[in-house]
């Protein structure tokens, strides 16, 4: 088959004076490459051969593009273009390849002459749009951009395009804006999370700019290494070409990749039936799996990888958060401490660390949890996550004053979310602070008013302080009747209950706390002792005190 | 708020973004009329020495990574020598046994002459056995340093799961300089994969510490074969094995060193590192370290001046690409190519990547601007080494030079049936001003045309003559001088320069770190940096030699110490080295 360039030479000059002329393709050394695909590729040569056709060179052209042998890959497309000049897909694969190749104005060139035979094609325009912006033609990448987003409104790869293109006119409040929309679109992407990092801080919002960096740290599965995607099916068809024994690995990470986890596993097992010893195998069919709720699937895989390659971190990683977050926590924490001891530095090994304090939070040793959490924040003091986790460990172990400091720096960097500003209240009315955790949940419920935990929280400590300058119960029970509006909770209830009590309304109080305790028992949780104590005050016409405590 | 990450994957079959993999074009071959800028003169200059990568066919991933090289003067005699890290037999078992002494790596001494009318006579001359350089491993690379503050340039030489301090012991009775291999007592074995190293004074206390930059945990035994799409065997990258912490050694000023890097939170996060520089990037006065990791984020560590280190990079857009994706990241080198004062970094990478440069705007602000700057897209069909800024032109602004070679294998060489298919040229980027560069490859002569598996590339002048060459370390291959010939390569006026040395302590070591600010009459200032790290894997010139331009004027030059103070000096001669000892010019307010 060595002889191949110069057979096609011979063949195309006796075409006639007709036949464009056609480019030699030079031929891969076949000797080196596995059986299948040695056959595969010698087949379509032969096609080339015998055929002539726009088709076998376009055919050849993608079986050498999907292994990646560009240099005999593009006269094959060069040749199918000659040959097919209407046919709009050597012209996009052309453009494919140049792309890859670096070589930004031929791929401009080829998608160009894509969209003059389908002007509307998204591909296409997202490609072209990509290779306008790294020729720095902003413009031109915009009206690709925009004539994407006019296709599909909802194109998330459009919006990241004219967000990076804003940010490469260092337009950054429009950045923000085409990224936010593209993350909507694509909140698995790990890249659009970067650009808005990276726009925030040229907007000098630091604070913002961090939380969409942690963000990009964060995504994990699905996330399809981040991307941005979008639909390319000449692309996409190519891995289903693949003959070679990569090809379930390719099948499956392409499945993975668009979240047909269903598909990715089978092929995922395809290709461990052919290599058991493919580690990344494993550990993605594992993934995989959990996301079919298959767990028990999942923990076999993981627990492959782990006997693969017992020092792999990340198959630890996996393998102890399945565990800890499945019931099997003692043997999920001791696998994310083996993570975290293989790989102190990485992102995965932060991932591990959070893991395992929380699974050791859960497991009821705060101490050891406490340990993780100060060298998680240690890596990264602005972690807020991190930070109310701790702080919420160092109120089970009753340091309330710490607590209440710990998660205020929380409140202070992320005033929106509600979590927090609770979690401080409740420190403060464990440490009796009552006073400031009622002023605290005021301010909160003007800054997130539509925060129902906030206002039954705030609903309670009106009704059932200890400090009576606290206590108002006509406005905790307008707080928890509204929360009441639309249906019922335990939640709800017991909040209702505690104000109607603190108003003297004893037998409504009673009714309200029976209510709850219904629920709380239908949904197996719940502080029934305590529920079952104050309906006991309340049928002897008593109200309630600090709860909380 | 709560948080519980699930499973990684670890998504390595495609290109997150359907891009494929990016094949190189050919070198751009020189127009034969036009003077070259550099002319490879290695073997007139008696440096014949070829890298020996022990390659099998294994195809083990250690033996393309290396080597680098050293330019240092190592017997204070006013040249740059030129030390140079050998490979070796390479596989599971040749792991203690004794080296052939021809698979060693060599030091040449600079034997420069200049006669009357500045004619130069230059020749290098082997003398590893007379300075008693003994190699223990298969070396990767190369940093130089003076650690013992006695006036005379240390080495510390990284390798496959071994490293080497090796103290220059000055002259004997007779006058003869040697070396003694003091790495355990020193304590500064590293018994990893070490590429990278750098010595500097991070904590300021006048003794220089050491940075070793380590890359994969590599072990024979569990080394699995790669493959191509198409299924032949090709190299591995890096996710074939996992990371290793990087070390940071303090220098406590005896003659031994404390790893202190769990302590100065170097420990906390890491990548398989394969470049490290260390610079003042926030202005503050103190040397903070660049580390850059193969395919995973890049640290930028801002030094805390407590003993600790804080990585900042990702905050300050110099850890990923701007888009967002992790690089290669093989040499890096920090200069302020944009003449605003502070040090931009520049980094190359894997085929397809392209080389990245973060501007640095202040206030840890980094900006990539590799396409803008128009350094990114012509070197995305190649993958970069050892790189650095120099002015080869001396007309006062940092070009850019890169020598690359691929690790993954080419094709077209594949079907030419090279053994070690994987060279390619070199390229050379012109300063044109207002933050653009020209690709001038096609000018710099044919030893950048050249395919070769460049890696190590050490950046000085060797000859004295106010302009920098080049000594290239390649991969299986000769190593490569490239001397600057642009004096005459150039067109219309000559160029003019000037060359500081400046030396801290008693007797005097070169100053790594110390900031040389520059006035000019009617012009910008010109900042530059001692330093002898940067690149890839090796050491270079650690004088400040500074283009000037057509004009010869030099105003005040203000040396910014690395201990914080800094002191002026005014009427230093253009198209001259001068020394410049801390201490001895006029104090700085």
């Amino acid at each position: 088959m060595n002889a191949l360039p110069a057979l096609l030479l011979a063949v195309a000059a006796a075409g006639g004076a007709a036949s464009p002329p056609l480019l030699p393709v030079p031929a891969p050394d076949p000797a080196r490459m596995e059986t299948a695909v040695r056959e595969q590729v010698e087949a379509a040569e032969k096609a080339v051969a015998t055929a002539q056709s726009p088709e076998a060179f376009g055919n050849a052209g993608r079986i050498y593009l999907l292994y990646d042998l560009l240099d005999a890959a593009l006269p094959c497309f060069e040749n199918a273009r000659a040959l097919g000049p209407a046919d709009f897909r050597w012209p996009y694969y052309l453009g494919v390849l140049h792309q890859a190749r670096g070589d930004f104005d031929r791929a401009a060139g080829a998608f160009a002459e894509v969209l003059r035979e389908k002007p509307d094609d998204l591909p296409t325009l997202l490609r072209l749009g990509d290779v306008e912006l790294l020729r720095q033609r902003t413009d031109e990448a915009a009206k690709s951009f925009t004539a994407a987003l006019r296709l599909d409104p909802s194109s998330a790869a459009a919006h990241y395009g004219l967000g990076r293109t804003a940010m490469a006119k260092q337009d950054y409040a429009a950045a923000v804006e085409q990224l936010q929309a593209a993350l909507a679109g694509q909140p698995a992407a790990t890249v659009i999370h970067y650009s808005l990092g990276m726009a925030y801080r040229r907007l000098g919002q630091l604070d913002r700019a961090a939380a969409e960096l942690a963000g990009y740290r964060d995504v994990g599965p699905g996330g399809g290494g981040g991307a941005a995607k979008f639909p390319d099916p000449l692309v996409d068809q190519l891995a289903s070409l693949n003959a070679g024994a990569k090809r379930h690995v390719a099948l499956a990470t392409s499945a993975l990749q668009q979240g047909r986890f269903a598909l990715a596993a089978e092929e995922y097992r395809k290709a461990l039936a052919g290599d058991p010893t493919d580690l990344t195998a494993w550990l993605n069919l594992g993934a995989a799996l959990e996301r079919l709720n298959d767990s028990a699937g999942a923990e076999e895989a993981y627990r492959r990888a782990v006997a693969l390659a017992p020092r792999n971190s990340r198959a630890r990683y996996n393998l102890g958060t399945l565990l800890a977050a499945g019931g099997k926590r003692q043997e999920g924490i001791e696998q994310l401490e083996a993570a975290v001891a293989l790989d102190s530095g990485s992102k995965d090994s932060k991932d591990a660390r959070f893991n395992l304090a929380m699974a050791l939070a859960e497991a009821g040793s705060f101490e050891r949890a406490l340990a993780q959490y100060d060298r998680l924040l240690e890596l990264d003091p602005r972690d807020s996550v991190v930070r109310y986790q701790r702080g919420m460990t160092l109120l089970r172990l009753g340091r309330a004053e710490e607590a209440a400091v710990e998660l205020g720096k929380v409140v202070a960097a992320e005033p929106r979310a509600p979590e927090p500003r609770a979690g401080q209240a409740l420190a403060l009315l464990r440490a009796g602070r009552d006073a400031e955790a009622r002023t605290r949940l005021e301010e909160g419920l003007a800054e997130l008013p539509a925060s129902e935990d906030l206002a039954l929280l705030l609903a309670k400590v009106l009704a059932a302080s200890a400090d009576p300058k606290v206590r108002d119960g006509q406005r905790a029970w307008g707080l928890a009747e509204a929360a009441l509006q639309p249906g019922s909770t335990a939640d709800r209830e017991e909040a209702a209950a505690l104000a109607l009590a603190e108003l003297g309304r004893f037998p409504e109080a009673a009714d309200r706390e029976r209510r709850a305790i219904a629920l709380a028992e239908r949904a197996g949780r719940g502080d029934l002792p305590g529920m079952r104590s104050r309906l006991a005050l309340y049928e002897s016409g008593k109200p309630a005190r600090a709860p909380w405590r | 708020m709560r948080r519980r990450i699930s499973a990684r994957l670890l998504l390595l079959a495609l290109p997150a973004t359907g891009a494929l993999g990016a094949a190189p074009l050919s070198p751009v071959a020189p127009p034969p009329s036009s003077p070259a800028l550099f002319v490879e003169r290695a073997h007139e200059l008696g440096l014949d020495f070829t890298h020996v990568n022990g390659m099998t066919g294994q195809l083990y991933m250690p033996e393309i990574m290396g080597a680098g090289v050293a330019v240092f003067d190592y017997d204070n005699d006013g040249d740059l020598d030129v030390f140079v890290v050998q490979g070796g037999p390479l596989g599971p078992d040749t792991a203690g046994r004794p080296r052939p002494p021809a698979l060693g790596n060599r030091l040449y001494r600079n034997e420069l002459k200049i006669g009357p009318g500045g004619k130069r006579e230059m020749r290098f001359t082997d003398v590893t056995a007379a300075a008693g350089i003994t190699t223990s491993c298969y070396g990767m690379g190369v940093a130089a340093g003076d650690f013992n503050n006695d006036g005379w340039t240390d080495l510390y030489v990284t390798g496959l799961g071994c490293s080497q301090l090796l103290r220059n012991n000055g002259p004997d009775s007779a006058g003869n300089i040697t070396f003694t291999d003091v790495t355990k007592e020193s304590g500064t074995a590293n018994p990893h994969w070490g590429v990278s190293a750098t010595f500097f004074d991070y904590d300021r206390d006048g003794w220089l510490d050491l940075y070793v930059g380590n890359y994969l945990n590599f072990s024979f035994a569990a080394a699995k074969p790669c493959r191509t799409a198409a299924g032949e065997r090709d190299y591995c990258g890096p996710v074939a094995a996992d990371a290793v912490p990087g070390r940071l050694f303090h220098n406590r000023g005896d003659g031994t060193f404390e790893d202190v890097t769990a302590r100065s939170g170097l420990a906390a996060e890491y990548g398989p590192a394969l470049g490290a520089v260390a610079a003042d990037f926030d202005g503050d006065g103190w040397p903070d370290l660049y580390v850059a990791n193969d395919e995973t984020a890049n640290q930028l560590w801002i030094n805390q001046r407590n003993g600790t280190f804080r990585n900042v990079a990702l905050l300050a857009g110099c850890a990923v690409s701007g888009e967002g994706r992790p690089q290669a990241s093989m040499g890096v080198d920090a200069g302020d190519y944009d003449g605003d004062g502070d040090e931009d970094l520049v980094m190359d990478n894997l085929t397809g990547e392209g080389d990245t440069l973060y501007r640095n705007d202040g206030n840890l602000v980094f900006e990539d601007v590799s396409i803008a700057s128009g350094v990114g897209l012509p070197s995305r069909q190649l993958t970069g080494f050892g790189a650095a800024w120099i002015d080869y032109d001396d007309d006062s602004r940092l070009d850019l030079l890169v020598v690359n070679g691929a690790v993954k294998v080419i094709e077209a060489q594949v079907r030419a049936g090279d053994p070690l298919p994987l060279k390619q040229g070199k390229q050379l980027f012109h300063n044109l001003g207002g933050g653009r560069f020209e690709e001038v490859t096609a000018r710099a002569g044919p030893a950048f045309a050249l395919p070769e598996v460049s890696r190590g590339a050490a950046f000085g002048d060797l000859d004295n003559d106010g302009f920098e060459d080049v000594v290239v370390s390649n991969n299986n291959g000769p190593l490569r001088v490239l001397m600057n010939d642009a004096t005459h390569a150039l067109p219309g006026p000559a160029r003019h320069w000037v060359g500081l040395r400046l030396l801290t302590g008693k007797p005097g070591r070169d100053a790594l770190g110390a900031r040389v600010e520059l006035e000019r009459p009617g012009l910008p200032a010109l900042w530059r940096r001692a330093r002898a790290d940067g690149s890839y894997a090796s050491a270079n010139d650690p004088r400040v030699l500074v283009g000037l331009g057509e004009r010869a004027e030099i105003g005040r030059v203000v040396v910014h110490w690395p201990d914080g103070h800094a002191e002026e000096w005014r009427g230093i001669a253009a198209d001259a080295y001068t020394t410049l000892r801390e201490g001895t010019g006029t104090a700085v307010r």
